[in-house]
């Protein structure tokens, strides 16, 4: 096709990768190109002890006074978190547990679904507490993914959490980020 | 360690079966399982409990820090070596120092 300069200030004909590379810059991109344009924070506020699958209760988006977000930002249901946009996604999940005596493993996962029904683990944490306080003894673990997110109704995620001592307590704090999820749109899918 | 109401909560069941709508009080706390939820005088009660039994465990933990600081077997073997008693001697120490209650 040729390429033709029209009247109106346009150009039409041109092809995909049809400009050397170059010759658009950052400063020629129009505002908002290439920003990200999705991040939530999400975290658990209260504590609780023993396993779940998934984790549903007790959730709430970062509110404290400095918090930020960007875009729409993810929805959940019964622990089930759905996109709010197709897209690339990084999912973070932070999860702090402690436990006063005995030590213990302590497992957290991130699971998809490409069917809104079959699970998949993603990424796993495993931490395990070596008591070393007369008190509480901390451990924080961390896992992400990115996710291809071609349908907000098929595509999901949900974390689960397993310990091998029932008495370990995965902390939440309505104040701050102890246990907690991030969602990122890195770009479109 | 001062105890809360949530660290009461926590050792009566397993599971996400409590939560609070806002700050971690017994007026906003609510109940998402079908286990009962205690009275505000239970609550008060078994954090008062977990409190003095923590606190009661005060000289016990100042005990041993104060023992992991000494290098115990090293002490014992000098001891039988050179018939002294410097391990004895400095666990009574600290045992004097913070008596039990």
């Amino acid at each position: 096709m040729a390429i033709v300069i029209n009247g109106s200030g346009t150009v039409t004909g041109l092809s995909v990768g049809g400009l050397p590379d170059g010759t658009v810059d950052a400063d020629t991109l129009a505002s908002g190109v290439g920003e990200i344009t999705e991040v939530d924070t999400w975290r658990l506020t209260t504590s609780f002890t023993g396993d779940v699958t998934p984790l549903a209760l007790n959730l709430e988006r970062v509110d404290n006074t400095t918090s930020g977000r960007i875009g729409t930002g993810m929805s959940v249901s019964s622990g089930v978190w759905t996109f709010p946009s197709t897209g690339i996604w990084q999912v973070e999940f932070w999860m702090t547990s402690y436990i006063s005596g005995d030590s213990a493993e302590v497992i957290g996962w991130l699971q998809s679904t490409h069917n809104n029904s079959t699970w998949g683990e993603d990424a796993i944490m495993d931490s395990f507490i070596q008591q070393t306080a007369s008190t509480n003894t901390f451990t924080t673990g961390y896992c992400s993914s990115v996710l291809d997110v071609t349908s907000t109704s098929t595509h999901k995620v949900r974390f689960k959490i397993a310990k091998s001592n029932t008495s370990v307590t995965t902390y939440g704090d309505t104040n701050q980020n102890a246990t907690y999820m991030r969602f990122t749109k890195l770009g479109e899918t | 360690m001062t105890y809360t109401l949530q660290d009461y909560l926590l050792t009566l069941h397993t599971g996400q079966w409590f939560g609070f709508n806002g700050e971690h009080t017994y007026a906003n706390l609510v109940i998402h399982s079908e286990d009962a939820k205690p009275t505000e005088q239970e609550c008060t009660d078994g954090v008062a409990s977990l409190q003095a039994e923590y606190d009661s465990q005060a000289y016990a933990r100042t005990r041993k820090a104060k023992y992991d600081l000494l290098n115990q077997d090293e002490m014992r073997y000098d001891d039988v070596k050179n018939s002294t008693t410097t391990w004895v001697d400095a666990i009574d120490a600290i045992k004097a120092a913070h008596p039990k209650p």
